[in-house]
């Protein structure tokens, strides 16, 4: 997958909580990224085994809503995700990138 | 004049403001029907402070456009390209009775399959009341497994941990297997590679396959070899296979 800001983006967010469930509008505000370069970006992990998506089972939730779809990073994808934010550590274009990421939390 | 675009803007604010979701439910229609995004847009809706919700909904006019739309394109040169008339496998859910009528299974069962984990519709699951059940392709595929098991006397605790072994091991191939039943108590997988595997007892007991056309074609070498000076080999071994 090509470097872009947004994967960088997207690949600090997912891997500050590795093992957790991201939701959609949960990562468009944290990542800073619209939702039109999001999902084609996650619809290519998801093909290339980086993540793994699931429904939220009905039975668990509470409130009347309709169940969401979640990502699951695989270790494929902490590995994967892992190295393309290592790379971008030492890359100049990302720099201010991986500054803000240190405010994550 | 005045009056109209006073009406439109009245219009527009309460369609943007007041009616995100219907707006969103017309959005995410660019969609195929199947499309997941379909669900997941409208589902993040109910998360998002009231505030925000306009513009969510407005940005997602964006994704459904340069997703949504080509996905569309791709559905219907695959639709074109398949035999008309024929439901196109993966792409159409089957709803609950004609799941029942094409398998040849009872509501019940089909019901009592999905309750327990056997086979959920891997399409749309029910969603509390109001939804629809809809199985793929391949979960037809599935379910007429587990029903010719059934019908061979198999019980179904013994079909169910044979289907499990099927799905993690053979995926969407599953119809390319061949199955060995062996009685009632017993199911094989006759696999390419020439193992046969005990499904029930979760893939314990790999027997090999002695592929036999191999035999046949060496001993009709062998055969000619020797009646070399004469054409062919004699009718009598040619065996029918």
């Amino acid at each position: 997958m090509r470097k872009t800001h947004s994967l960088v983006q997207l690949a600090l967010v997912l891997m500050n909580d590795p093992l957790g469930r991201h939701w959609g509008y949960g990562l468009m505000k944290s990542a800073g990224i619209r939702s039109g370069v999001l999902y084609p970006l996650l619809q290519r992990m998801l093909a290339e085994g980086w993540v793994e998506d699931g429904w939220e089972d009905p039975a668990e939730m509470e409130g009347r809503r309709p169940p969401r779809r979640y990502y699951e990073l695989t270790d494929k994808g902490r590995q994967e995700l892992g190295a393309i934010i290592a790379d971008a550590q030492t890359d100049v274009r990302f720099t201010p990138l991986v500054s803000w990421a240190k405010g994550l939390r | 004049m005045k009056t109209t675009l006073l009406a439109a803007w009245l219009l527009g604010l309460a369609v943007f403001g007041l009616a995100p979701g219907f707006l969103l439910r017309m959005i995410v229609r660019l969609y195929p029907r199947d499309h997941p995004r379909r669900r997941e847009l409208v589902a993040e809706l109910y998360v998002i402070e009231n505030g925000k919700q306009p513009i969510y909904v407005v940005q997602q006019l964006e994704v459904a456009i340069s997703e949504g739309i080509p996905a569309r394109w791709r559905g219907r040169r695959r639709e074109q390209a398949t035999t008309p008339g024929i439901a196109r496998p993966g792409l159409t859910g089957y709803r609950l009775a004609q799941a029942c009528s094409i398998v040849g299974i009872t509501y019940r069962q089909l019901d009592y399959w999905a309750r327990t984990d056997l086979i959920r519709p891997s399409i749309a699951d029910a969603r509390g009341s109001g939804t629809q059940r809809q199985y793929s392709y391949q979960d037809l595929v599935e379910l007429r497994v587990i029903k010719s098991l059934l019908d061979a006397g198999m019980a179904l605790t013994k079909a169910r941990r044979a289907i499990e072994y099927l799905r993690d091991h053979l995926g969407a191939d599953i119809a390319s297997a061949s199955l060995v039943l062996n009685g009632a108590d017993s199911v094989l997988l006759a696999r390419d590679s020439g193992e046969l595997v005990d499904l029930v007892r979760q893939g314990q007991g790999v027997f090999s396959i002695m592929a036999l056309d191999g035999v046949k074609a060496e001993l009709d070498a062998a055969i000619t070899e020797l009646h070399s000076p004469m054409s062919t080999p004699p009718e009598a071994v040619s065996w029918d296979r």
